[in-house]
């Protein structure tokens, strides 16, 4: 099986310091990858070098290949055109996520607009399709508001529905549920997975809770201080860990849900 | 929605009410009564006195301030003291000239900031982005007399291609009203624009920021479109606030301008009644400048509620 996603030797700095070193993994298609690790240990900087939307300061050098196509150093023209349809992102703070001053449907709408023919109305249909996916109440009446009428838990929902607009092959989640309450996270987790699923897409989910990761990933990759420490299968990692650092943060969660 | 403009309608009408007070008892309360002023130091007291009568100050303070703001609601301003004119409609004139000064600079102000500060914000890292904010920066500290001055240098006495100044109603020949209002409006818009940029690079960088232009990237929208599409509008509503602090500015500072190129607008009939002592005139030439500045603080509250949803509810 050939991989989607393999990043290689994945190196970030930005002027002296690196904050990322030697980063490689792959991604299968449909894989459910989690990447976990401290605040600060290079998650979304990786996420961000995938997207190609790293900060200016940022030097990126290594491969990072989708299909087989480089997308570190492509041009941005070549980049836009695959970003929201073959590789899409839900962040991690849905409050701040969404444009204040545009209709919630108009935002669904216009990931589609971009990558597909397809008329002002017949967008706007879809996306009201799209939000009743991810099980927001009265859809078309969501399509409507702006996003400061919604709650936390239905911004994500709509961020989730922008990203599933085009079936991506991959999604990268980046702690899609810390800003959200407790009872709200296990439903948008439902909606990632199933998202996800019915398009046989792959996964690649940063977060800090392990717990999370035991539920949605098969794979897990352990990040410390912008490296690699460990990987493997989930029941592997998290059951047996071998790296002095995994197991810390196995016994800080297991003392957090105790 | 609606709403909220009433509720800014009526704080505009509570504002032009405690102005025109505030208008009338500053004036009023001035050493020196209106008629000896007007008439000047050698008057008899019996000219004086039939003065005060034939313009009812001899009347209480109250009845002479309901009488003006009567007339005035009515766009009677009154008599001049000193030319013995109906003061309203040269005042509407004058307005005219001043409106069309004003709205011109500001146009060349946003024509120049709009584009020049987003891409000073864009480029922020790069050596043309730090030229065009040094540029601004070296436009904000040229006072516009003075811009007015270099232009008329230039255009029109060196090159000759515009008039040094003087006005022509547009009804009468609006090509030459055209080039008599262009470098009076360059000089207005042109220091304006160099401020206004400044606000508009600091703004789109904000908003360069912002987690929703990520996620606009992150759709597949280039960098360009991104913040065209999600970001100007946002953008917009800091940059309306400053727009609105510089109209006003603008409609009390034209005087400078209207100086140099001898422009019959309000400032310089506001000065030219100041220096006759005349002082009906200036009290009905402040009302209509503090009028004009209450308006713009109410067009950018509406604009406000227009631009950011958020602010809608009320």
């Amino acid at each position: 099986m050939s991989a989607l996603l393999t990043v290689d030797g994945l190196r970030l700095t930005t002027g002296p310091s690196t904050l990322v070193d030697d980063v490689s993994f792959h991604i299968g298609p449909g894989e459910r990858v989690g990447l976990i690790g401290a605040s600060g240990s290079g998650k979304s900087l990786t996420a961000s070098a995938i997207m190609g939307l790293l900060p200016e300061e940022i030097t990126a050098s290594g491969s990072v290949r989708l299909d087989g196509r480089q997308l570190l150093g492509a041009p941005e023209r070549q980049l836009s055109r695959l970003r929201g349809k073959d590789i899409a992102m839900v962040f991690q703070e849905p409050m701040t996520a969404l444009n204040p001053a545009m209709r919630v449907g108009r935002q669904v709408a216009e990931a589609m607009r971009l990558h597909r023919r397809i008329d002002r109305g017949a967008a706007l249909a879809a996306a009201v399709e799209l939000l009743d996916r991810v099980r927001l109440p009265e859809p078309e009446r969501i399509a409507r508001a702006y996003p400061h009428q919604l709650s936390g838990g239905q911004r994500q929902r709509v961020v989730l529905a922008i990203a599933l607009a085009n079936d991506p092959a991959l999604l990268i989640c980046d702690e899609p549920t810390t800003a959200l309450d407790v009872t709200v996270q296990a439903r948008i987790l439902d909606l990632i997975l199933a998202g996800v699923g019915e398009q046989g897409g792959a996964l690649l989910f940063i977060t800090h809770d392990l717990a999370v990761v035991a539920s949605v990933c098969e794979r897990v990759l352990v990040l410390e201080q912008g490296r690699i420490v460990e990987s493997g299968p989930v029941r592997q990692v998290l059951g047996a860990p071998r790296h002095e650092y995994t197991k810390r943060l196995l016994a800080a969660s297991t003392l957090e849900a105790s | 929605m609606t709403l909220a403009i009433v509720r800014r309608t009526a704080i505009l009408l509570a504002g032009v009410l405690a102005a025109s007070i505030v208008v009338f008892a500053f004036l009023a309360v001035l050493p020196g009564d209106s008629a000896q002023v007007a008439l000047g130091v050698n008057a008899t007291p019996e000219l004086v006195e039939r003065t005060r009568q034939e313009f009812g100050l001899d009347r209480p303070l109250v009845a002479q301030y309901l009488d003006w703001m009567g007339g005035v609601l009515h766009g009677d301003f009154g008599v001049s003291y000193v030319t013995r004119e109906p003061i309203g409609p040269q005042l509407l004139d004058r307005l005219g000239v001043t409106l069309w000064l004003v709205g011109a600079g500001m146009l060349v102000a946003l024509v120049i900031a709009v584009p020049l500060g987003t891409v000073a914000a864009v480029r922020h890292r790069k050596p043309s982005g730090a030229l065009v904010s040094g540029l601004a920066q070296l436009g904000v500290a040229v006072p516009a007399f003075l811009a007015g001055m270099i232009l008329v240098q230039v255009f029109a006495v060196r090159l000759g291609w515009l008039p040094s100044g003087g006005w022509t109603p547009p009804a009468h020949d609006p090509v030459e009203w055209l080039r008599g209002l262009i470098l009076p409006a360059a000089s207005l818009g042109l220091v304006q624009g160099a401020v206004l940029t400044r606000y508009v690079r600091t703004a789109v960088l904000d908003v360069q920021r912002e987690d929703y232009l990520r996620t606009a990237r992150a759709k597949g929208l280039r960098p360009y479109p991104a913040l065209l599409r999600h970001g100007l509008r946002n953008a917009a509503v800091p940059v309306v606030t400053v727009l609105g602090l510089q109209l006003a500015t603008l409609l009390v500072g034209a005087v400078v301008v209207e100086r140099v190129f001898v422009l019959p607008g309000l400032g310089s009939m506001l000065v030219d009644a100041v220096a006759a002592r005349d002082l009906l005139t200036v009290q009905g030439i402040v009302l209509v400048l503090v009028v004009g500045v209450l308006l713009v603080n109410f067009v950018v509250d509406v604009l406000y509620t227009l631009l950011d949803p958020r602010l809608r509810r009320s």
